[in-house]
């Protein structure tokens, strides 16, 4: 097999980025690929990429973690930026991707200037794709930094998971929040658009009641997780009308995102899959299933007005979430908190307390808590 | 009412006043043939083939309150919604509150839900990948319950009592009703043949997308069809709001018959009228926290 040359990009298109993480014998991790283009730029912390093909032998230890880190020239998308990439995990393989320039900015869109008429149809978004595929035994921990969208902003993000459906033990750790902006500034979700999507298929129906000589096997969606964050300004609308009634329209309309994000200051999900995490999803449905009632007195106390939620602050009365085994044996937490420190600290503690992050793939997984 | 029209939708307008130009020929033919006999001749005989409905009776018998859906069980987060924001500011009255919830709920459904009734009613075929979708996009337990529970239902009325009626001669909507029924018999059947369990990713029977393939099979158009769904809706969560004592009958009655609720479904509507289902997703994220910890509450009245 010909050594491929560290020079050449396989990649063509910019923002295009693509990984593949075999395992070596005896148990060893290597990238056999690892391309990507401006303004897109990946980094690992293994050694460099070793060109050979990936042996059948098998060996029971889990394999060491590698850390691959998104970055992006400038730290943000701007409109019109387009990321997008491929991860491919192969049987055994774990990896921990993280965001190390903090969180993802996502920079504003031109506002449509009512002097100077815009004849583009649509207003660039910014997009981020990333697709990845989980082999059998491989793990993914993907705990990144939550999007901080600015004022005006557009962004869409579609994550896609595949995970091996016929033995089941491909396992998924996935955060995915949102923000309402920079706070310092006094943004409070002030942006246009922010859609987010994380799927996860799997590669072949859990059911086997097909004829074993079907050939195409058809995919299946097993959870799909979908926010849409919606201003609902109609930016070619209002680049069409007149000035006079831009101003108007304008000022009518109050912020939707905020209105139907209130009383929160980051919402965000947390999907847990698989054997590796089967712990920390048991462990956060037993943390939600112990919270004290909604609307419980204290019978005992001679004071019937003080209710039981009143008593003893912690972190998790000021995180407002909810745990729920749903179907295909995902652990689904949703989350939202006043601001984003709160968010953090809590899912800080509550990974740390747990520990299977810490003892699977290290205290760098945890970079971003 | 802004009315946003398919190609696909005038096709079926045309096919149906087609049907029914065809239908009133032959009566008047069959009317002018045999001469008049006495006074009773304004009441002309309908042939045998045709049920004589008018359009209307379907719209009617799926928006009626008693239709045995349960929904009357569920508030959509209501009652979750009201325990988590207790107690309220001073400024802000139960009214105000309730109808900021009213509003998000709204909204909520449309964007998750009417891409799958209207994907159900324009591709009945694709009635299973339409419900196994559903469910994995649906991430709240306590909301699935409510929607497997209320799908199942109007599958148990199209059982038991519109089958006899619009399976036996599918009359206005000609081929695409006659395929919805065919689609709702193999999903029922489907349905029956799988085992029941929580990890089992076999047929659900969500509530959606088979209002949809309901719709069609009864010869609704796709209109009425969302609108229905979505005042239906609402309807639910205002009765839950009157036996939550956050309003009174008169105010509910009120509130259903405004403007403003009829213009905003009219709008939600619209908003999500050309949405795909890969593209249906959640706008108030909220509102799936409150429906989640529905179950937290200490004493509740509803199921949802």
């Amino acid at each position: 097999m010909p050594i491929k040359s560290p020079f050449s990009s396989s990649i063509a298109k910019p923002g295009h980025g693509e990984v593949v993480l075999s395992l070596l014998p005896p148990c060893n991790p290597s990238l056999t690929t690892l391309t990507y283009k401006y303004p897109l730029k990946l980094l690992t912390r293994t050694a460099g990429i070793v060109p050979q093909a990936p042996s059948s032998l098998s060996t029971s230890c889990p394999s060491q973690p590698v850390h691959l880190y998104l970055l992006t020239y400038g730290g943000g998308l701007l409109p019109g930026d387009h990321i997008s990439v491929s991860i491919t995990l192969d049987p055994r393989t774990r990896m921990v991707v993280t965001t190390p320039q903090g969180s993802t900015k996502i920079f504003k869109t031109e506002p449509p200037s009512p002097t100077k008429p815009i004849h583009k149809p649509v207003v660039d978004k910014s997009r981020q794709t990333l697709d990845v595929h989980i082999a059998a035994d491989a793990a993914l921990c993907y705990l990144p930094d939550p999007a901080v969208p600015y004022k005006d902003s557009r962004y869409e993000q579609i994550q896609t998971f595949t995970v091996d459906g016929n033995s089941n033990t491909s396992s998924l750790c996935l955060l995915d929040w949102v923000t309402q902006g920079r706070t310092s500034r006094g943004e409070n979700w002030d942006f246009h658009l922010w859609r987010g999507r994380n799927e996860i298929w799997s590669t072949a129906p859990a059911t086997e009641h097909d004829t074993p000589g079907q050939k195409p096997k058809k995919k299946q969606l097993l959870l799909r997780d979908s926010l849409i964050l919606d201003s609902e300004v109609d930016l070619d609308a209002e680049s069409d009308s007149e000035d006079g009634t831009l101003g108007s329209t304008r000022t009518h309309d109050q912020n939707l995102i905020r209105e139907r994000t209130h009383p929160y200051g980051v919402v965000g999900t947390l999907i847990l899959y698989g054997p590796v995490f089967e712990r920390l999803g048991a462990f956060m449905l037993e943390r939600f299933t112990s919270l004290p009632r909604i609307g419980a007195r204290n019978w005992a106390s001679s004071s019937l007005e003080q209710a039981a939620t009143d008593a003893a602050p912690n972190y998790d009365s000021l995180v407002t979430f909810t745990a729920a085994r749903v179907r295909g044996g995902f652990v689904l937490v949703k989350f939202g908190a006043e601001d984003f420190a709160t968010a953090k600290d809590w899912l800080g503690m509550v990974l740390r307390e747990e520990g299977t992050i810490l003892s699977e793939f290290g205290e760098e997984a945890l970079f971003c808590m | 009412m802004t009315v946003k029209t398919t190609v696909q939708d005038l096709q079926q307008e045309i096919a149906d006043l087609e049907a029914r130009l065809r239908d009133a020929r032959s009566r008047l033919a069959l009317a002018s043939a045999s001469p008049p006999d006495g006074g009773d001749s304004s009441y002309l005989p309908l042939p045998k083939d045709t049920i004589p409905l008018v359009p209307t009776h379907a719209l009617l018998l799926l928006s009626d309150s008693a239709l045995p859906l349960g929904s009357f069980a569920y508030s959509s987060g209501l009652e979750s919604y009201l325990a988590h924001n207790k107690p309220l500011p001073r400024s802000v009255t139960s009214i105000v509150s309730f109808h900021r919830f009213l509003k998000l709920s709204i909204a909520s459904m449309a964007s998750t839900s009417i891409p799958y009734v209207l994907a159900g009613y324009w591709c009945p075929a694709d009635l299973e990948t339409l419900d196994n979708d559903l469910d994995a996009s649906t991430p709240c337990i306590v909301a699935q319950r409510a929607s497997l529970a209320q799908g199942r239902a109007l599958l148990g009325v199209w059982e038991r009592a519109f089958r006899g009626t619009y399976a036996a001669s599918p009359f206005l909507a000609g081929s695409a009703a006659a395929k919805a029924v065919k689609m709702i018999e193999s999903f029922s059947d489907a349905l029956k043949s799988c085992l029941d369990t929580v990890d089992e990713l076999g047929p659900k029977g969500h509530f959606a997308p088979l209002w949809g393939v309901v719709c069609l099979a009864m010869g609704m158009d796709a209109r009425q069809t969302a609108y229905v769904f979505m005042l239906n809706h609402a309807k639910a969560v205002l009765s839950a709001a009157v036996r939550a004592s956050v309003m009174g009958p008169y105010q509910a009655q009120n509130v259903l018959a405004s403007r403003s609720l009829q213009a905003m479904i009219t709008q939600r509507i619209d908003r999500e009228w050309d949405t795909p289902v890969e593209d249906a997703g959640q706008i108030v994220p909220p509102l799936d926290l409150w429906v989640g910890r529905h179950e937290l509450l200490y004493s509740r009245i509803f199921n949802s």
